[in-house]
């Protein structure tokens, strides 16, 4: 091929390979030089950091692969990874099931107005972590009305929730969930609502039960939509920062401690840039693995005749 | 498939409503300890207020100084959600539209870039800014989500201009219009569903983000809404009135774009369910 752009063998590809070659990349340069400056270099720059012994004032120290090792041999990353690996299988779980229940609820229900339901069980979602903190840290306040409710049922002694190292990855975990439900809930309905119904008057007329109708027809029916949620949901969760920082920030001691949490906290607390640009390449190298998984999976799928 | 409830219309209704009831029930607490006085909160953590009071709002909205995380997330918000649509756009055409030689690569390393968050890069994003002076500013808060918010916009456009009926840039171009015009006149207003879509998400990320303000900004005077909310939460642990005042007063403009982008905002996420 001799001119820069290919066309889609068009009429006009003659005329477009004189005269867009240059002006083409004018378009791709603004979005390209920001993504070379705030996301290729800063890459490149986290790899470098791991490197070094730095406390973000002074000299930088070349260290090799030590700032690895010690993050490995820390117990504490070992606490958040397990925290990590907990919040992530709940998230693949809790919140798609009750999506998924107000999904068929939404989708199956013959209602005027349910497109309003939708909207209502969507709000969660759209509420800023910071006021979800908020939200939440009273509902489990010692006199707040968790304990309220479960002292009025005469259970003495009720958990002390975000403060109880017990249970606060839970507790956490629980406000999460309100928040991310909806996501699950909008991609199955949309999914549902596009299953033939002839399909449902079929299994009907054999006399299908409902759980039969689910487990056959329905469940069959929105398996992309399945795959979407369990991996958009968990590459989501290995993020998590906001919420647990507002709420626990990591604590009652490490219960709460997370990956995020630890880069922010090497950086800002302990001073210790190549620990926490370690953590971090250790995060990416997650993320980008299970993302990878995904591509490598939806590939296969696409690839089926 | 049968239909869920075989009940009358109204105990279908009566359910959903009890489902909506209970998953709108922490706002509603939100609400009600917003209004209540110190006393009749402890006295009565769960229910409506025994009487109703503002002052929690005027002592939230002068100490929080609620006007300013206002304008500063406004400012914020709407350069990520500008910047974001219009850089998206020019490089979901070019992508789209124009098989530039060397960018068959491009699609892939965005892919990955939709993945990264902001979590892996604070480190490197705070010492940059902080290199070239830039930490304590709009930008600071406003590059790093424009950047990180390309990859799926460009890969969003791109996929939604790469479909567009070729007619239409032919004839453009029998009309004498160039590249330029081709994007200004033909691909944007066509593309004009997937702009609202990409613009909406980003309104409602920006808005909520919490962690790009919290490393990149030290100035009280910058701070937005969720950063602000925060720090009142820490001067105030236990205030759960006054909290309650200044959350509610920060999720006003959220319910209010909900309420008039509903629409776009359940479209949005269902396009954004790649990101």
């Amino acid at each position: 091929m001799t001119s820069a752009i290919h066309t889609r063998g068009d009429t006009s590809s003659l005329w477009r390979s004189r005269y867009g070659t240059r002006r083409a990349w004018l378009f791709l340069l603004p979005p390209l030089v920001l993504m070379i400056a705030c996301v290729a270099w800063p890459t490149v720059f986290l790899v470098w950091l791991s490197t070094q012994k730095w406390d973000g004032l002074g000299s930088m120290t070349f260290v090799g692969l030590n700032n690895f090792a010690r993050v490995f041999a820390d117990d504490r990353f070992w606490i958040a990874i397990q925290n990590n690996i907990k919040w992530s299988v709940a998230s693949a779980i809790i919140p798609p099931l009750i999506g998924l229940a107000l999904a068929i609820l939404l989708s199956r229900t013959r209602i005027r107005g349910r497109g309003a339901f939708r909207i209502v069980y969507f709000v969660p979602q759209i509420v800023a972590s910071a006021i979800v903190a908020v939200i939440w840290r009273w509902i489990y306040a010692p006199e707040g009305p968790v304990n309220a409710v479960l002292g009025a049922l005469g259970v003495e002694n009720p958990p002390l929730w975000l403060a109880d190292a017990d249970v606060a990855l839970m507790a956490v975990f629980i406000a999460y969930a309100w928040v991310t439900f909806g996501f699950s809930m909008l991609i199955f309905e949309t999914a549902i609502r596009s299953i033939d119904e002839e399909l449902f008057d079929a299994a009907r007329v054999d006399g299908a039960t409902f759980l039969g109708e689910v487990r056959h027809i329905l469940l069959p029916g929105i398996r992309p939509a399945i795959a979407t949620v369990l991996i958009v949901s968990t590459i989501w969760s290995f993020q998590i920062f906001d919420l647990i920082y507002l709420t626990t920030a990591g604590g009652p001691g490490d219960a709460t401690q997370v990956l995020s949490i630890g880069i922010y906290s090497s950086m800002f607390s302990a001073r210790d840039v190549g620990r926490g640009a370690a953590m971090a390449l250790i995060l990416l190298a997650v993320i980008v693995t299970l993302a990878s998984l995904v591509a490598f999976g939806r590939s296969r799928r696409e690839g089926r005749p | 498939m049968r239909r869920i409830g075989r009940g009358g219309a109204l105990a279908r209704f009566a359910s959903l409503a009890a489902i909506a009831l209970a998953i709108l029930y922490p706002l509603v607490i939100l609400v009600f300890t917003a209004f209540k006085t110190p006393g009749d909160l402890i006295t009565n953590p769960t229910g409506p207020p025994s009487e109703w009071t503002f002052a929690n709002f005027v002592q939230a909205w002068t100490q929080a100084g609620m006007a300013t995380l206002m304008v500063n997330s406004l400012i914020v918000s709407g350069g990520v959600v500008v910047g974001t649509v219009i850089l998206s756009s020019l490089g979901g055409f070019a992508l789209g539209r124009l098989r530039l030689r060397g960018t068959g690569v491009l699609p892939l390393l965005l892919t990955i870039g939709l993945v990264l968050p902001f979590e892996v890069l604070m480190i490197p994003l705070f010492y940059s800014f902080r290199a070239v002076g830039l930490l304590d500013s709009y930008l600071s808060m406003i590059l790093p989500q424009v950047a990180l918010g390309l990859p799926f916009g460009i890969l969003l456009l791109r996929s939604f201009i790469a479909e567009l009926p070729q007619d239409f840039f032919d004839a453009a171009e029998i009309d004498g219009a160039g590249l330029w015009n081709q994007y200004r006149h033909v691909a944007m207003p066509l593309a004009r569903p997937a702009l609202v879509a990409l613009a909406v998400l980003e309104l409602i990320w920006s808005w909520n983000q919490y962690l790009v303000a919290l490393v990149m900004v030290q100035d009280p005077h910058l701070r937005t809404i969720p950063l602000g909310l925060s720090l009142f939460v820490g001067r105030h642990e236990s205030n759960y009135t006054a909290l309650a005042a200044a959350a509610v007063i920060a999720l006003v403009p959220s319910l209010i774009l909900y309420i008039v982008f509903h629409r776009e905002a359940l479209r949005a996420n269902l396009a954004g369910a790649l990101k």
